[in-house]
């Protein structure tokens, strides 16, 4: 007599892998067997391309991230990993991670559904951003460096606040950080909209180019693509060893 | 149920196209199914790898001790859905007529198709299974499979409260 609890892991873990992240979530509660093979993880469905789920903005509840999943047409309240993350704002995400800014500006890969977190390198690694401290030590400000024409420099003064909300405009990634080591995130930052990049617990930031106005960004099959205020489409291809 | 699988295998390779070539596969019990090789080669990745190995198809015979006549026999049946038509949509609903009407044979069938390694007839299989499942709470899927609910109660318990927002 077939008896489905007893299905091999390695056939289970691939019809595990065809379901989307809720359901296999809860067929890992059928029985012994089918719990097992959804630890083991070796077809887990983050791995593949989801349907989009999307962040919903809830300021009462600020133990958990709300979010609604398109395709199920179901809200789902998931625990916060750590205290304060319902301050952090979002600036991308991508591939199951969420690119997050905290209060004082220290970045991180956020995974929601596992808990993990990403350090990413400081701001003030950045050529155009450095900061001004307390007698502690402590960061109390941002100075950032705006170009105007040709070789006039000026500098701003941000606050925490301030620079949360205008500096940081979009960040994409390029891969899953826990699956690939090279995974690069991108991001169009300050009021010029350079483009930079940088390593999922990297030492520093790097600007692509001097030339500014990159409006948006996204990854496709291996490559940044980005676009300018004046619609110049560009596709990006990064070494490795620039970063 | 296998004998008159075989004879309509064997007639219709050996009728419409006598130039084929064949081979014959063993079942657990005995029973002999005459395939066309490009057909048994165009699914099944072991097949096609002995074929190789063994540098021809001259009076081959594969024993599959893992399979029985009527898991092979529906098997075969199922691979020629899938030969014909050159998009899946054909072999996607006769694996869900099987899975609506025969789920204990569906579960050797799978059993079968990874044995033989028939990875595309397999995905596809996982897949039209893994649609069923989808939007299923946790006592649908054990109940549409028979399954019972080996954990503890506290196993339970834990595993609800590790995902909470997953069994809302």
């Amino acid at each position: 007599m077939a008896d489905w609890s007893k299905l091999s892991i390695d056939i289970l873990s691939l019809i595990h892998g065809e379901l989307s992240v809720l359901d296999y979530i809860r067929v890992g509660a059928v029985c012994k067997q089918w719990n097992f093979a959804c630890k083991l993880k070796y077809h887990c469905p983050t791995k593949k391309p989801q349907s989009p789920w999307l962040v919903l903005p809830d300021e009462c509840d600020t133990t958990t991230i709300k979010f609604f999943s398109i395709l199920e047409k179901k809200t789902c309240n998931i625990p916060c990993p750590e205290p304060m993350i319902h301050r952090r704002v979002y600036i991308g995400s991508g591939h199951g991670w969420l690119v997050t800014v905290d209060d004082i500006c220290n970045m991180h890969l956020l995974n929601p559904l596992t808990g993990a977190q990403i350090p990413l390198p400081p701001v003030t690694t950045l050529p155009f951003v450095s900061a001004r401290h307390n007698s502690h030590g402590q960061i109390i400000e941002f100075v950032v460096e705006v170009p105007y024409g040709a070789n006039i420099i000026s500098t701003l003064v941000f606050s925490f606040e301030r620079m949360r909300c205008i500096f940081f405009q979009k960040a994409v990634l390029s891969a899953a950080p826990d699956v690939d080591d090279n995974c690069l995130i991108m991001m169009i930052c300050n009021n010029w909209k350079h483009l930079v990049i940088g390593r999922a617990r990297g030492e520093a930031w790097k600007c692509i180019s001097l030339y500014h106005h990159y409006t948006n960004i996204i990854h496709r099959k291996g490559k940044f693509h980005s676009i300018s205020d004046t619609g110049i489409v560009k596709h990006l291809e990064i070494g490795l060893e620039l970063v | 149920m296998s004998t008159e699988s075989k004879e309509i295998l064997v007639g219709e390779s050996s009728q419409a196209k006598p130039e084929k070539k064949t081979i014959v596969l063993m079942a657990s019990d005995g029973d002999e199914f005459v395939v066309d090789v490009d057909d048994i080669t165009n699914q099944s990745e072991m097949i096609r790898n002995l074929i190789s190995d063994m540098g021809g198809t001259d009076g081959l015979q594969v024993p599959l001790l893992n399979v029985t006549a009527p898991v092979l026999a529906k098997l075969l049946e199922l691979f020629n859905v899938s030969n014909k038509n050159d998009d899946d949509e054909e072999v996607t609903q006769k694996v869900k007529e099987l899975m609506e009407a025969e789920l204990n044979m569906m579960i050797d069938v799978l059993g079968a198709a990874n044995y033989i390694e028939a990875t595309s007839f397999f995905d596809l299989s996982c897949k039209v299974l893994a649609d069923k499942f989808k939007g299923m709470s946790v006592e649908e899927v054990r109940e549409f499979l028979n399954i019972e609910c080996d954990f503890t109660e506290e196993e339970l318990q834990q595993i609800h409260a590790e995902n909470a927002w997953a069994f809302d």
